[in-house]
């Protein structure tokens, strides 16, 4: 930013959800994490989601999503307690063991119950208020836990409705290791 | 100046001041599409759906929405 003169460098036109300037080039979330205090930038167009904008005139905000409506890009309620269960023949719930998430028989215990946060768009557990749903491995592992919330990639799952919940980043699925019906086994 | 060729460059056009459009300060501004003097939010598309805010005098950042905070 910098004091109003009209040259090219401030001129942006709205194309299609980019804000693109004179020399071809867009506003850009740097280095494509979509996290508090990212840096914005120019860069080459590469239609990348960090380069998609939408402009929100002030008096057409949408009012933020309360408990018990849903969030559509998340196919979840808001603050409306579920229980994840297995379509393998058990039919157990998902559950904690520690932070780590299993398949267990039900059980009525809170690490069973999980609730979609509207404020973080993670998937918290009832029994840690604090903790979300996470791909362990900094987002590149296998295992699912639970982690201190941080709405990184590894953090957000939507519920597509059909197969199950898969990450929102790179759309891996929430599955039961193995495929192994068995108590305690790993998620 | 040059020597008159009758190029593109030397050709004008001449308004006067009276009968020139007033410039506009409302509506569609079609060249740029934004609404003319209409505050916005510029909100990511990205799955948090953060906006644009101007920290300090001259950077812009991704932040949470608030929508009384006018640097947003």
């Amino acid at each position: 930013m910098t004091t109003t003169n009209a040259r090219w460098f401030q001129l942006w036109k709205n194309e299609k959800g980019n804000l693109v300037n004179e020399k071809g080039k867009v506003l850009e979330i740097q280095g494509h994490r979509d996290r508090e205090n990212q840096n914005i930038g120019v860069l080459e167009k590469d239609n990348g989601l960090y380069q998609q904008w939408e402009v929100i005139y002030v008096d057409e905000m949408p009012k933020e999503l309360k408990k018990g409506d849903t969030n559509t890009m998340f196919g979840l309620d808001v603050e409306r307690p579920f229980f994840v269960v297995t379509t393998l023949e058990s039919e157990r719930y998902v559950d904690l063991i520690g932070n780590n998430m299993v398949i267990k028989t039900p059980n009525s215990f809170e690490s069973q119950l999980w609730y979609f946060d509207q404020k973080s768009r993670t998937i918290k557990s009832m029994r840690s208020k604090n903790m979300s749903w996470d791909i362990a491995g900094n987002s590149k592992g296998t295992n699912m836990a639970v982690a201190a919330t941080n709405s990184y990639e590894g953090q957000l799952f939507k519920w597509d409705g059909e197969s199950g919940f898969v990450n929102m980043y790179d759309g891996r699925a929430l599955d039961v290791q193995g495929g192994k019906d068995e108590e305690g086994n790993n998620v | 100046m040059t020597k008159k060729d009758k190029s593109p460059g030397q050709k004008w056009k001449l308004l006067y001041v009276d009968l020139a459009d007033p410039e506009p300060t409302e509506g569609l501004n079609k060249q740029f599409n934004f609404m003319i003097n209409k505050p916005f939010f510029l909100q990511s598309k990205m799955y948090m759906n953060r906006v644009a805010e101007c920290i300090s005098a001259n950077n812009i950042r991704l932040r949470t929405l608030a929508r009384k905070n006018l640097a947003q």
